[in-house]
């Protein structure tokens, strides 16, 4: 096998076009975590919509936290890759490239076709990610992320009911949070880095397609399962793996999750509370049978934990391996012993003294790296020098480039 | 010509794994053509072995629905690890994989004789990776994690709210599937950049991949100081996101409204008054949509989902059907990308899961092989990889070594 000298991640490329796509744009933000250079191109005139998302600093300038977050550390650029000028720059930047990551809703958020470009730049690893895969984006549904969650299966399952908290009557719920699209957005990373090791050998990359509403299919696996080998429809309202007790419990302060699972976890929990008389009751003896009685728990349960506070009966708990976690906020997070300890925080470093504390990569890798000041966002920062040094065009060129507004130079 | 084959083919990874982040960062690999090989023991059988669903409800620790959609694409062997020659077959076996990824609590491999330092020195460019609840340091390293619980820690469950202050409960997706993730992204990272002497370790912690999808709360706490009140499905940056119910029972349709013509386009079919946004062009604020959300619940509920997604589709709002598992089967762009798969299993069949999530264009990667029986794969793994002779494999077979 022939070792390939540009294989390491700061001399690999990649060039993305994620106008309006969080995964995307996460799977850039990841790549440029691993190490590689990323160049965010926008369209010249139209800027990325992620730019609007709040929340905005306060007196700061009119970019987004999200769209700061997401792509930190990229270089911005901005062509006119509706004319056919702009279109070759780019493609000029791409043939000096070794990935390009598109995402979006339509064929116009993704404007390279994959297969072309494999014929043009066949070293190039090509991904795309779109909520319902690249033959859609030529049909005439529309479809974004919040669509693509309840269609993909996770929303008909959220919330799933717990013992004192029915779901009847409730709406199929997408928490607000970025899961989907931040799992399809390292889907396509696997992709990508998968075909660069094969790259290594061949000589040759791929193209890659994601579609969000397949990236959940794994997760309901369970219920995949139970539907083709049992005929079960799995519902909000029935638990498919039936513990007991598994809910949240009120505390003084809040909420804890209690999940037990095993019954020497049962016992354990018996014993935290101090209430060893369970041991023998019938009702609680096995899994099953604490399942049937479920709504009798509460009560017992809430006994011991509403006094308390969710800090107090976790470590308890911990302390005897009862599983306990509480149900945390934002705020919660930033003050975790846990996150704090691995130093999970970074640092999104705005510029002019502005720093905000932000989640950093879920790994203790052997590089980590230090947080990069990016100051302005303005579309086309780095058109210039991406320009000149990437794609080897003399500085007075782009700038000729920039008067014809064929590219945008802030 | 089309392109055949896939692009890990000839690596080979060795599982440590349990329950499923393990085994399901092991199946992308799979999925991708690694070979991967999952160590198993009798004397303690993953749990998701011994839970079904089994077809015909008939029980059998390679009949689980679960595990078996989990775990194809994988190779079984089974070695006592309890047995100092169990754990000694296990290092060599490492010498000939290129990677290992593991899900064991945090230090049980050290305490087998099996940690990285010891793996290294049998393989100098290892590529491994520890995926674990709460990562392998910090003051909770120990703390047992499971995905329920996870998505209280993380936030998730926070965030899933009707604007009634109850957290909800998000089905444990969150940590264990992230976590999976990330362990894949650094094994690939470890095979792309590896060197001879350059073993590499990843310590990937479930609990803050988690975290980390909840970034825009995160983001607004360090900002403002505020902390986001969720309201059920609507987006805290405006629009109308919703799901409304249709005629039959417990069906659902998802709109997504999020720009002024489309609410416009909403509220005209629907012969509400449009919200509109107080001294602006941009969204009204969301406390402005009841008005419009009890109108499009009084059109949606009294037809059939596909009439209001068709006539929704026509007006150009983004729209879906909250489908359901029987649904999902039949969806025709899941259908049309071939994202189930079905393998011709041993003792249950023919087995149909969810296959590869990649659409590699232009390129056949080829199709997994089914979930392997328990020890399946040992002549394979002991005989042909490791070169042991038929005798000694039973005679460590009949002392419960290979077991």
């Amino acid at each position: 096998m022939s070792r390939d000298a540009r294989l390491s991640p700061s001399r690999l490329r990649a060039v993305e076009i994620a106008s309006g796509s969080i995964g995307a744009s996460f799977c850039g933000k990841v790549l440029r975590q691993l190490g590689m250079q990323v160049v965010k191109v926008e369209q010249l005139g139209r800027p990325d919509p992620l730019r609007d998302l709040p929340p905005r600093v306060p007196g700061g300038d009119a970019t987004g936290l999200p769209f700061r977050f997401l792509n930190s550390g990229k270089r911005l650029v901005a062509v006119d890759l509706e004319h056919p000028a702009g279109r070759e720059l780019t493609l000029r930047l791409l043939g000096r490239s070794d990935v390009l990551v598109q995402g979006g809703t339509s064929s116009a958020d993704m404007p390279f076709d994959r297969a072309e470009l494999q014929r043009v730049e066949p070293r190039l690893v090509s991904v795309g990610i779109s909520p319902l895969g690249a033959p859609a984006l030529h049909g005439a549904e529309v479809a974004d992320d919040f669509t693509a969650f309840h269609r993909s299966g996770l929303g008909y399952l959220t919330p799933r009911a717990m013992p004192g908290h029915p779901t009847a009557g409730l709406p199929p719920l997408k928490p607000h949070t970025r899961l989907l699209e931040m799992i399809s957005g390292l889907q396509a990373v696997i992709g990508v880095l998968a075909s660069l090791v094969d790259r290594q050998r061949t000589g040759i990359g791929d193209g890659i397609d994601v579609a969000e509403i397949q990236c959940a299919l794994p997760l309901i696996r369970r219920e995949i399962a139970a539907y083709l080998f049992a005929g079960t429809v799995a519902t909000r309202g029935e638990r498919l793996w039936k513990v007991a007790p598994a809910g949240i419990q009120r505390c003084c302060d809040g909420y804890v999750f209690v999940d037990i699972i095993e019954d020497e976890q049962w016992r354990r929990l018996c014993t935290l509370m101090e209430r060893g008389d369970l041991l023998a009751d019938p009702r609680f003896a096995d899994r099953d049978s604490r399942f049937q009685h479920n709504e009798e728990l509460g009560p017992i349960l809430d006994a011991w934990f509403h006094p308390r506070s969710r800090h107090e009966v976790t470590e308890l708990g911990q302390r005897l391996s009862v599983p306990i976690a509480p149900v945390n906020s934002p705020r919660d997070l930033f003050e975790d012993p846990q996150l704090l300890a691995r130093g999970f925080f970074g640092e999104l470093v705005i510029g002019a003294g502005l720093r905000l504390r932000a989640p950093g990569i879920p790994v203790s890798a052997p590089s980590p790296s230090a947080p990069v000041e990016d100051g302005s966002m303005m579309p086309g920062r780095d058109t210039v020098s991406v320009l000149c040094e990437l794609a080897e065009i003399a500085e007075a060129e782009v700038r000729a480039l920039g008067d014809r507004r064929l590219v945008g130079i802030a | 010509m089309p392109r055949s084959g896939a692009p890990l083919a000839g690596y080979r990874v060795l599982e440590f794994t349990h329950v499923w982040a393990g085994p399901l960062c092991g199946q992308i690999l799979a999925d991708l053509g690694a070979e991967v090989i999952r160590l198993e023991s009798r004397r303690r059988l993953d749990i998701h072995r011994m839970g079904g669903p089994y077809p015909e409800n008939r029980p059998g620790i390679n009949r689980s629905g679960v595990w078996n959609s989990q775990n194809r694409g994988k190779l079984s062997c089974t070695l006592n690890l309890a047995t100092a020659e169990g754990r000694d077959l296990a290092r060599r076996l490492v010498g000939l994989c290129d990677g290992v990824i593991e899900n064991f609590s945090p230090g049980t491999l050290e305490r087998l004789g099996l940690g990285f330092d010891v793996l290294r020195a049998v393989r100098s460019d290892l590529v491994m990776v520890s995926l674990s609840a709460y990562g392998q340091s910090g003051p909770h390293r120990s703390f047992v994690g499971y995905g329920p619980m996870m998505d209280a820690a993380c936030g998730i469950m926070a965030a899933a709210d009707y604007g009634d202050g109850v957290p909800r409960a998000v089905n444990g997706w969150a940590a264990d599937v992230g976590g999976a993730l990330f362990g894949a992204v650094e094994l690939l990272v470890g095979l792309l950049t590896r060197s001879p002497g350059g073993a590499r370790w990843s310590d990937v912690s479930e609990y803050e991949a988690a975290v980390l999808f909840q970034f825009e709360a995160l983001l607004a706490w360090a900002a403002c100081g505020e902390e986001a009140r969720p309201s059920g499905n609507l987006a805290p940056c405006g629009g109308l996101t919703e799901c409304f119910a249709c005629a039959g029972h417990d069906r659902w349709v998802a709109v997504s409204a999020t720009t002024p013509a489309h609410l416009r386009t909403l509220a005209a079919l629907t012969g509400a008054t449009p919200p509109t946004s107080p001294g602006s062009a941009g969204l009204p604020p969301a406390e402005l949509y009841g008005g419009l959300i009890d109108a499009v619940g009084r059109w949606t509920g009294t037809r059939e989902r596909s009439e209001v997604i068709r006539s929704l589709q026509s007006l150009g709002v983004p729209c879906a059907p909250v489908n359901d598992v029987a649904d999902l089967l039949e969806d025709p762009m899941l259908m049309a990308r071939k994202a189930f798969m079905a393998t011709e299993h041993p003792e249950i069949g023919t087995a149909r899961s969810y296959g590869p999530v990649w659409d590699f264009l232009g390129r056949s990667i080829g199709s997994p092989r089914p979930a392997p029986c328990l020890g399946g794969d040992n002549q394979y793994v002991f005989g042909e990889l490791l070169g042991l002779d038929g005798a000694t494999i039973a005679d460590l077979e009949h002392r419960q070594v290979i077991y």
